[in-house]
């Protein structure tokens, strides 16, 4: 690296006074830099897949180093003279490489015609202005902030200004190390007047590149190298430390041609950096025993993975589409849907400690490591319903507590409920129901809504479990839900209606029954601020989430009310034929295309 | 820039000022300094729910109340329109939002990543003479519901009047007073108890006393036995099923009669399915509604069972459920109306593939005429792409029969057209009121709806003259019933004939949907003045964005002359953009930066101080 080579004779007092430090300095700086290995535009995230093409990747790798080279070496003319013959060649055919690349983004990938040809102009106009230094210093700053710019987009403040300072400080470098590889017999000369600028350059790099990385929350787990970022990241610290290597093993016999080589090596890691930038970054490390939404790389595709409640035993997966997962070599399990929530799920036994989630689609295969750590998760996670209790732990993480799923809602019964089922049973003794039947599970929440809401029916007179009964109150869990929902389009609807419990108001579920028009008994409105809100917040957090009544008790983690119970009429109203309009998706609301509305004034209380 | 305030950013002080009167509150606010000035007015229902609307008057926009002095009376355009949210676009389309190659990008464009905002009147100066013609002058936002799904006002407003608006989705009906424009207050609300027995509101046509009768398309809010006011009982299917109903609403929102629209027994039970079944079949299941007073009658048209069973992944779709009847109802008392005659629409000549874009499904929209001598009225079917007419409304078993299909008309903007009306999403009907012409909005069908090979139907606005059809009386001959006749119109003299078709440019998955007639002209005397002669409409291109037709957001002003040819009011244009039509697609309200907004219906309104 030219800026600790301090080699020959002729060395400086600068660089002699940097010597004694010069080995560690070096390891730091090129950890440092190994560490902050996603340049400063090479962002990732948990909740976007995106995976660019390889051309857009080619391309874009040649116009940052190019543009890099020239800009930087018009910057350095502040403080080295006019470059060589061959170090104008350099720059002649990379400002050429360069303006070519800004002009081809534009018809190819949507570049603005008006920046990218104004970017290509300076980027030429650098290299005319060689002999003149403040022509070339200016032209030289302005491309940097240019690139410096284009590469930072779509940060914060903070990020922008890292990003920006990162990217002009790498052009500055790596400029210039192409200046001194072609300075000929002035290369000990070039080096020593540039070394304070690349000294400095190295220094933001660094500072702007951990700042990145903290910014990122990237460490340096082991997690990335089992992925193609971690891939790069290793083969870019090689180049690095070769560079490193190089310029101290040949300290005293350097030649010219070792510096092209060093040179080499470091553009070789700048265009590694730049490749960075299309490359998925690797999941943040797992929190131990927390629940886990993470994107995972599977060939071009990425992924979005939740794993719950990410424990010692049984864990339910969700995949962002149909694929196969499992941990360690008890082989691997297909996704599929589950009763009541959205998405593709599968149930994974987990270790205690650290292990590794396998997510197969095809030929193609993801890794993601988790940390389930020592403490179980609630049995209920063993159930058909665990899905319920997932989405409580993400309507945790949507709300950014840190609180931890002790226990699921099929275990207990809440006040609320019972409140809102025992007025239900009410109202509908005072419509003339006459019978119910009602339909539960083996769970506990279900077996204390049975025994309650037959206690209170029978109170009323009305007969519990006939057959062809006048009402039906489904208390069950989700699957038991989802069933009989199915099995009531084969059959009549009861006459007056079919309720259903607060906790199976979830868009999967009415879904099934859009023929039906159910009744749901709840203490809160689903299209009311609180709740809208929680529905926002899950739909940002991550595409794969269902709003649920328990989960948006723990967003919002209130005590129960009863003040304000209210039969809700859930319906899908999609007033048009499919041939007219185009089909649509699940849209981020409680029941997209539908509409949940209050019929009743709240129900009085028993 | 203009600088607002709004009641969510900025706590400002309230004089509160008194009035409890009817069991309604107002409360007054003005913000020094600010260029919106805030005026909130309440009511109180009578479960004690609270329910607001809030004024955002632009205060540079010079335009004066009726009600204060140097006024200049005013014309204005009062647009229902529903904020556009996160809940309108997939989840899909949020995650799949592409990545820029360059850091230019649109900024906040639609705000579809927000939470709800609120729904809203926006009060629009109409006064082509004035310097803020087109401009949005008041955002009324209605509170706390959110998510009403803004669908229809009444069709024409008169001296006098409230405005009538209802909710889709919440099953709310609003009664907004008007007497202040551009300020509204809020004089009352129906709920959904207040309406038991039908459910889904869709349209209102205003009385002279200037109560209104609506139509719930939907069934009971819950499902089994529903009594209705007049003490009739119909067994319902619930909330956006079967039967519907016709409510009386009083200018306190409150119910004054709500009538079942089913027969006491059963009707069709092939043509009139319902899920889950029904002891009695109906298909009453109304949607647009107009009523010739001095006739006693009140047609509404079958539109569908509104309950989403279309997507539903197991059950085929059934043709059916897009209803075929028209209904007459004899409202000689008016809070007891009779429900004489159930129409069904007849098949005409087109054999189409999908049975659901034959003639007669989806009867959306019915219009009266309306001079003396004349006692007929037309239908259109949505999914049909036709125009059906009756020439005698009072009689006990009307005829109908085919007069027009769109195809006709879209031919005028595609002679290469397939399919012209199937499923063309017919909308918007009316009469003008000198009953010479009539006009009809289509949202058209997009390219690839029915396959790749659809190159879709015309999105349109077209008008028809119908002077020959309604001079020939009950002994009309017009009858579309040669296949040539979808095509190129009725054989028959008496048919209607085409007057003009204005294409609308829409590229979304809606196009033109609803519109409304200007009634109003300013006399010598500066104030202004009701007519039959009607130089200009207003339309408005959006559906219903979760049906998957949604619309480019626009309300357009078109102007109509002597001979019914229909031109774009290139001087009605975007305060923002600087073009034609106010565009609802916006960042920015006088309510505040909640985006994109969705313009369902819209109506011209003067104050009754303006009108004379």
């Amino acid at each position: 690296m030219p800026t600790f080579a301090d080699q020959g004779s002729g060395r400086s007092r600068v660089n002699a006074r940097l010597r004694p430090a010069r080995l560690v300095a070096s390891l730091i700086l090129t950890s440092t830099f190994t560490l902050a290995a996603p340049p400063a535009w090479a962002h990732g995230s948990d909740t976007v897949a995106v995976t660019p093409s390889i051309w857009y990747a080619a391309l874009r790798c040649l116009i940052l180093l190019t543009t890099a080279v020239v800009a930087g070496s018009a910057l350095l003319r502040l403080v080295l003279p006019a470059p060589t013959a061959n170090g104008h060649r350099l720059l002649v055919g990379a400002a050429a490489v360069a303006a070519a690349g800004d002009l081809i983004a534009v018809p190819t990938y949507g570049a603005m015609p008006a920046l990218a040809t104004a970017q290509a102009a300076v980027t030429l106009g650098c290299v005319q202005a060689r002999s003149s230094r403040t022509a070339s210093t200016g032209l030289g700053a302005i491309v940097v902030l240019l690139v410096a710019w284009e590469a930072a987009a779509g940060h914060g403040p903070v990020g922008l200004l890292a990003a920006m300072l990162h990217t002009a400080a790498a052009c500055v470098w790596v400029a210039a190390a192409c200046r001194v590889a072609t300075s000929g017999r002035a290369w000990r000369n070039t080096m020593r007047r540039s070394a304070a600028p690349v000294v400095l350059a190295s220094v933001v790099v660094a500072v702007s590149g951990v700042a990145q990385a903290r910014l990122d929350h990237l460490t340096a787990s082991p997690i990335g190298w089992r992925t193609l970022f971690g891939t790069l990241v290793l083969v870019k610290a090689g180049a690095l430390i070769g560079a490193v290597g190089l310029a101290l093993a040949s300290r005293r016999r350097i030649a010219n041609g070792g510096m092209r080589l060093e040179a080499a090596l470091l553009a070789l890691a700048v265009v590694l950096g730049a490749s960075l930038a299309v490359v998925p970054t690797p999941p943040a490390t797992a929190e131990t025993g927390r629940p886990l939404l993470r994107v995972v790389s599977v060939g071009h595709h990425a992924l979005q993975v939740f794993v719950s409640p990410q424990r010692p035993g049984w864990n339910v997966v969700q995949v962002g589409a149909s694929a196969r997962v499992g941990v360690g070599r008890s082989g691997l399990t297909s996704t599929h849907p589950l009763p009541g929530v959205n998405g593709q799920w599968a149930r994974v036994w987990l270790p205690a400690g650290h292990s590794w989630l396998t997510v197969e689609q095809g030929s193609k295969r993801g890794q993601l490591q988790l940390d389930a750590g020592q403490q179980p998760g609630p049995t209920a996670f063993a159930s058909a319903d665990a899905a319920e209790c997932a989405e409580v732990s993400r309507a945790l993480l949507a709300r950014r507590s840190d609180a931890t799923v002790r226990s699921c809602p099929t275990d207990a019964l809440r006040p609320d409920d019972l409140q809102a089922l025992t007025r239900t049973v009410e109202f509908l003794r005072v419509r003339g129901v006459r019978s119910i039947h009602v339909v539960s599970d083996a769970s506990s929440r279900s077996l204390a809504a049975r025994q309650n809401v037959q206690i209170i029916a029978r109170a009323g007179a009305m007969v519990v479990d006939q057959p062809g009964a006048d009402a039906e109150l489904v208390v069950s869990g989700w699957s038991g839900a989802a069933a009989e929902l199915e099995a009531l389009r084969g059959r009549p609807a009861p006459e007056f209606g079919v309720y259903l419990a607060p906790w199976l108001l979830t868009a999967p579920l009415i879904s099934r029954a859009s023929s039906v028009a159910t009744l749901t008994p709840l203490p809160f409105d689903p299209q009311g601020a609180a709740a809208t809100d929680y529905v926002s917040h899950l739909s940002h957090l991550s595409s794969g989430g269902t709003p649920t009544p328990s989960g948006f008790a723990a967003y919002q983690d209130l005590p129960d009310s009863t003040a304000d119970i209210r039969l809700y009429a859930s319906a899908l109203v999609s007033v048009l034929p499919t041939s007219l309009g185009h089909a649509h998706g699940g849209a981020a609301s409680w029941l997209p295309g539908g509409a949940i509305t209050a019929v009743s004034a709240p129900l009085a209380p028993d | 820039m203009q600088r607002h305030v709004s009641l969510r950013r900025r706590p400002v002080p309230y004089l509160a000022l008194l009035g409890v009167a009817a069991g309604v509150l107002v409360g007054i606010s003005h913000s020094a300094g600010a260029s919106t000035t805030l005026v909130r007015s309440s009511f109180a229902a009578k479960d004690g729910r609270t329910f607001s609307v809030t004024n955002h008057l632009v205060t540079n926009a010079n335009v004066s109340t009726a009600s204060s002095a140097g006024h200049r009376p005013h014309e204005w355009l009062v647009v229902w329109a529903g904020d556009a949210n996160a809940a309108d676009s997939t989840g899909a389309s949020i995650s799949h939002t592409p990545l820029a190659v360059n850091p230019v990008r649109a900024q906040a464009i639609d705000g579809k990543d927000a939470p709800p905002g609120p729904d809203f009147l926006a009060v629009i100066d109409a006064d082509r003479d004035s310097a803020t013609y087109g401009k949005v002058v008041n955002t009324a936002t209605v509170g706390p519901l959110v998510e009403n799904e803004p669908h229809h006002m009444q069709y024409i407003f008169h001296k006098g009047d409230s405005i009538f608006a209802g909710g889709l989705y919440s099953d709310v009906t609003y009664v907004f007073d008007v007497k202040k424009l551009p300020q509204l207050s809020l004089s009352g609300v129906n709920q959904p108890t207040d309406t038991p027995c039908g459910s889904i509101p869709d349209a209102y046509w205003v009385l002279k006393d200037h109560t209104a009768y609506g139509t719930y398309m939907g069934g009971p809010d819950v499902p089994g036995p529903c009594q209705y006011t007049d003490g009739q009982t119909r067994i319902g299917n619930g909330f956006g099923g079967s039967p519907g109903s016709i409510v009386h609403v009083g200018t306190d929102g409150s119910t004054l009669s709500e009538t079942p629209a089913a027969l006491p027994t059963s009707e069709d039970p092939v043509q009139c399915i319902n899920y889950p079944v029904l002891p009695q079949a109906t298909c009453a299941n109304p949607h647009g509604i107009q009523v010739r007073e001095d006739l006693n009658r009140l047609v509404a048209s079958d539109y569908a069972e509104p309950r989403n069973i279309v997507l539903d992944p197991v059950k085929p779709q059934d043709a059916n459920l897009f209803r075929n009847t028209v209904r007459i109802f004899d409202i000689s008392k008016r809070n007891d109306p009779r429900l004489v005659s159930v129409s069904t629409m007849p098949d005409g000549p087109r054999v189409e593939r999908n049975p659901g874009h034959e003639e007669p499904r989806g009867i959306m929209e019915a219009t009266v005429t309306n001079l003396p001598g004349h006692k007929g009225a037309f239908a259109e079917s949505m999914c049909g792409g036709v125009i059906y007419y009756t020439p005698d409304i009072t009689l006990a078993k009307p005829k109908w029969r085919e007069v027009f299909d769109d195809t006709r008309a879209a031919r005028q903007v595609d002679p290469e057209v397939t399919e012209g009306g199937g499923c063309d999403g017919g909308g918007w009907l009316q009469t003008s009121l000198d009953d010479k012409y009539l006009y009809h909005a289509v949202i058209g069908r997009s390219p690839g709806s029915l396959d790749t090979y659809d190159t879709g139907s015309a999105k349109m606005v077209y008008t028809l003259d119908i002077a020959k059809l309604l001079e020939s009386g009950r002994s009309t001959t017009c009858s579309i019933d040669h296949i040539s006749e979808v095509y190129d119109g009725g054989a028959e003299s008496d048919c209607p004939t085409l007057t003009s078709v204005l294409p609308v440019k829409d590229l979304t998955s809606g196009g033109p949907h609803w519109g409304t007639l200007d009634n109003f002209v300013r006399g010598s005397d500066g104030y202004f003045h009701e007519t039959r002669d009607v130089q200009r409409i207003a339309i408005s291109d959006y559906f219903v964005a979760r049906t998957g037709v949604d619309g480019d957001h626009k309300v357009c002003m078109v102007n109509v002359d002597g001979e019914g040819h229909l031109t774009l009011d290139r001087s009605f244009r975007d305060e923002n953009e600087g073009t034609p039509c106010v565009d609802f697609n916006r960042t920015s309200w006088p309510h505040g930066d909640y985006g994109n907004a969705k313009p369902h219906s819209e109506l011209f309104v003067v104050s009754d101080a303006d009108l004379r």
